[in-house]
């Protein structure tokens, strides 16, 4: 990697004398999007914070473009921020938010117009400039959030959570503009959200968080195809757990442990011998149908493009499950 | 950046010291002298004699038992009026109740000396009714109005506001699903009206209740106006006592009164604390107002809202038509002949009828811009920080809404009748700034409710996106705080304003020559037998009335919204 931008070596963020986030490190290259994936409770809002100078580090060191800035001021750290709310002031218009940074940096009128124009105009919400943040929609305040943090030149965006107040269909289309945003003006993305298919779909590495702890760094295929422990294993997609008996039934794996199995890779009467089952659930989902199946007392979950399932499959119906071969992931009991 | 950072925090000491300086000298040192001066007599408790002394005077003991039975009889009728009439404006479907409305806000704008005023207008010795009644049952004497009743009716149509206020906005929180809901299993309209709708309005009911009691208690301006030579209540008394050159009787009885307020107010928070009954729904249907099916119980009810809002009107429709009316006509005809704008002339132009207006308004604002200074500096830090130090400044900004007004002002008369280290060797009593001080004390509590709300309602995330900015604390409070909280501070210097345009307690203790206020002027034109005094106080009555009016109606746009429809079935 070449020098990172943002640098974090070793961070311990504590609540009096709870630690929440342990030993986290983590190097950022410049225009890099990396995500912080995790449950509710996990601390990636807090590693966020921490980040922007709103929280205090217990110990380690965050380095900004080679410059310590673990115990500077929030004020002085230049990371743009784009909250969940996006925190637009509501007093002031769309160009007033846009133009706060430069006025506290007392830019002269001109050059502040000037700018604000330009970003809104690469940010396409050059005719809303005007609107008070409510009088625009969840997507137009998106950009002018976005607008808002990056006017003053900041290297590092912070994103934290941004996409969980709109609906469906908007967050995907923000999901692409932001990577627009990001590719214009090229600023670095640390993006923190509980949504995997957020995280998968736009970070070039996904860091995958549990009770403050790193679980796993990498890419979206590599945590999906390749995790290292059975929480990045149940959390990034879907996973059968399987006890031994039925894992050797159906894997012939006899080993420690519980084997994990993706359910597109659990097959249903595939022609070849199976462990018999019988379907107690199915959703259809258009493109995807999921098929849930009672073996013995575990239940198994199967899902298959709507082509592949056969249209007279119904619940109570005795099927046969089977495994693709080798397409199972093995990690040793722990404690829940 | 750095020397801007040690200068903002020097200007933070500095205003903390000024905080701390202004609560321990206006309102801690006047507390502590005044329970000094009921206690004790050159350092040895003497709380014995004073007991005596008050047990011997017929008239504090009177007026202790005016103010007991006048409290009590006030919650009950009071009570009685509010409830009816928030059943008129929330619960039953009545014709025109757009005017209802205006008629039963109508204490909100009409309140203290410029109501007790008012009644008297009406109907005192040569009030219009009295004139009216007078044609009927010739043998009526004129000053039938005035006594304890007078004071009871007056208080019974001047204190319901609370009820307008509280219990109306309890009312429209029952979720009108669990009506139908009740409705659906066959309960009849009273039966839910008890079982269904009572109980969720209750607490309100409560504190309603407390509140009445509590401003009964520590009623000045209206035994004053409206009780006579005969009634006196224990505001007055202690004034009277504190006129006798007995301080000491003035503030173990101040003190008194206290206490009971305080009592008053621990029940109440109790109550608060015990919080309300609030349903599980997400989505809480609004009430929809409902028809009286009975056509004679419809029409006995019309009848009796109609009642109430005449009276309600009665008064202010008076004041407003004869502040209009050249000054003979008062007292002698029962509406103008004719109308003229001479009264508001000589108010308006200036000269000895315009001063204490004047006066009222200087204090009034001073008032408001000592208080918000004071409360828009405290309250941020008291809802960032929880420390010992907000804690203290928490209590001592509430302090004055337990203490009633007579006991502040006993107080500052204590501690400011002298030379006093705390203000540089100075007498303030006899001052002009006394008054005011006094006024913003009062007004903290309020001032601190109203801006607490507000500072807490603000995303903490403006801050930090103005601090991700750059922005520095003073910068941030001035371009991202201060405009959201810009309307509410109004609002509440509005509602402060209005309420010390017509102070009476704190007046009557604390006023001399050179801040002679509205309410001292309206209650010596009450006593004088001048027509052009009259017409005078009718005009301060109309402008303090117009001023109420807008403060109210930008009070009411921000809290209760658009009212409910009616249920046609």
């Amino acid at each position: 990697m070449q020098d990172p931008v943002l640098s974090i070596k070793n961070l311990d963020i504590a609540y009096g004398a709870v630690t929440v986030v342990h030993d986290f490190s983590l190097d950022v290259a410049a225009g890099e999007f990396v995500s912080l994936l995790g449950p509710s409770g996990c601390g990636k809002t807090t590693i966020l914070r921490t980040i922007a100078g709103f929280i205090g580090a217990a110990s380690g060191s965050i380095t900004l473009e080679g410059q310590d800035i673990t115990r500077k001021p929030a004020e002085q750290r230049d990371v743009g921020i784009v909250f969940q709310n996006y925190a637009l002031f509501p007093t002031m218009s769309a160009f007033e938010n846009i133009a706060f940074g430069l006025r506290v940096a007392k830019r002269p009128m001109a050059e502040i117009t000037q700018r604000v124009t330009d970003i809104a105009r690469a940010s396409g919400i050059e005719e809303q400039l005007h609107k008070r943040p409510s009088d625009m929609s969840g997507g137009q305040q998106q950009r002018v959030a976005i607008a808002r943090a990056l006017i003053t030149g900041a290297k590092v965006l912070l994103f934290d959570e941004p996409l969980s107040n709109l609906d469906s269909k908007v967050r995907v289309a923000m999901r692409r503009e932001i990577k627009r945003l990001q590719a214009e003006f090229g600023f670095t993305a640390f993006f923190v959200t509980h949504d995997q298919d957020e995280a998968l779909s736009m970070s070039d590495r996904v860091i995958v968080l549990k009770d403050g702890h790193t679980q796993q760094i990498g890419t979206g295929r590599v945590l999906y195809e390749q995790p290292q422990n059975a929480f990045v294993c149940k959390f990034i997609g879907d996973a059968n757990a399987l006890t031994a008996g039925l894992a050797k039934a159906l894997t012939g794996q006899v080993r420690d442990g519980t084997v994990f199995v993706r359910p597109e890779n659990t097959l249903m009467n595939a022609g070849h011998a199976g462990v018999p089952a019988c379907v107690t659930h199915i959703e259809y989902l258009g493109a995807q149908v999921r098929v849930e199946c009672q073996v013995g007392a575990e239940t198994v979950l199967a899902t298959m493009y709507g082509f592949e399932c056969p249209p007279d499959l119904s619940v109570g119906q005795d099927v046969s499950l089977s495994v693709r071969p080798g397409a199972w992931h093995i990690f040793p009991d722990t404690p829940s | 950046m750095r020397g801007t950072f040690r200068l903002e925090q020097m200007a933070f000491l500095t205003a903390l010291g000024l905080l701390a300086w202004f609560l321990v000298t206006f309102l801690i040192m006047p507390l502590i002298t005044t329970f000094y001066t009921a206690f004790f007599d050159s350092g040895s408790l003497r709380i014995g004699e004073i007991t005596e002394d008050l047990s011997r005077s017929r008239r504090v003991k009177q007026a202790l038992l005016n103010t007991a039975w006048m409290t009590i009889a006030t919650t009950f009728t009071v009570g009685l009026v509010g409830i009816f009439q928030v059943a008129a404006l929330e619960y039953f479907h009545v014709r025109g109740r757009s005017f209802l409305k205006v008629a039963f806000a109508v204490p909100l704008v009409f309140g203290s000396v410029v109501a007790a005023t008012g009644y008297k207008f009406t109907y005192g010795p040569s009030g219009i009714v009295t004139q009216i009644l007078q044609g009927i049952v010739p043998d009526l004497p004129s000053d039938w109005f005035i006594g304890g009743h007078g004071v009871l009716y007056s208080q019974t149509f001047l204190l319901t506001s609370f009820y307008y206020l509280f219990l109306r906005a309890a009312m429209r929180r029952v979720d009108y699903s669990t009506v139908e809901a009740a409705r659906s299993m066959g309960a009849s309209e009273i039966h839910i009206l008890r079982r269904v709708v009572l109980p969720v309005i209750m607490p309100t009911l409560f504190a309603v209740m407390l509140l009445t009691i509590y401003t009964s208690t520590v009623s000045f301006a209206v035994p004053e106006i409206i009780g006579g030579r005969d009634f006196t209540m224990i505001s007055q008394i202690i004034l009277v006592l504190n006129a006798l050159n007995r301080p000491d009787m003035a503030a173990f009885l101040a003190l008194f009164l206290g206490f009971f307020i305080l009592s008053i107010i621990v029940l109440m928070q109790w109550i608060e604390a015990r919080g309300s009954y609030i349903g599980g729904a997400k989505t809480p249907v609004p009430i929809e107002l409902k028809r009286i099916k009975n056509p004679a119980a419809n029409v006995a009810f019309h009848g009796v809202t109609y009642l109430l809002a005449f009276i309600y009107v009665l008064p202010v429709a008076l004041v407003v038509a004869f502040s209009f009316a050249p000054a003979a006509s008062i007292g002698t005809e029962v509406f103008p002949s004719s109308f003229t704008l001479s009264n508001y002339i000589r108010v308006l132009s200036g000269g000895a009828a315009f001063e204490p207006f004047f006066n009222s308004m200087r204090m009034g604002l001073l008032a408001v811009l000592l208080g918000l200074s004071a409360t828009l500096f405290a309250v941020p830090i008291m809802v960032k920080h929880k420390n010992w130090m907000t804690r203290a400044l928490d209590i001592g900004f509430f302090l004055p809404w337990v203490v009633p007004s007579v006991l502040l002002a006993i107080g500052l008369i204590l501690t400011f009748d002298t030379p006093n280290l705390m203000v540089g060797r100075a007498v303030l009593l006899g001052s002009f700034i006394i008054l005011p001080i006094g006024y913003a004390i009062n007004a903290l509590p309020l001032m601190v409710r109203f801006l607490r709300a507000a500072f807490m309602g603000i995303d903490p995330s403006y801050d930090e996106a103005a601090r991700s900015m750059g922005a520095g604390g003073l910068y941030r409070f001035r371009r991202v705080t201060m405009p959201l909280v810009a309307p509410t501070a109004l609002l509440a210097g509005g509602y402060t304003f209005n309420e010390m345009l017509t102070e009476y307690p704190l007046s009557a203790f604390l006023y001399n020559v050179n801040n002679r206020p509205l309410s001292i002027a309206i209650l010596d034109s009450d006593k004088s037998t001048d027509p052009e005094q009259a017409a005078i106080t009718l005009v301060y009555a109309v402008l303090v009335m117009a001023f109420s009016l807008v403060v109210v109606l930008s009070a009411e746009r921000l809290s209760l919204g658009k009212g409910p429809k009616t249920n046609n079935v």
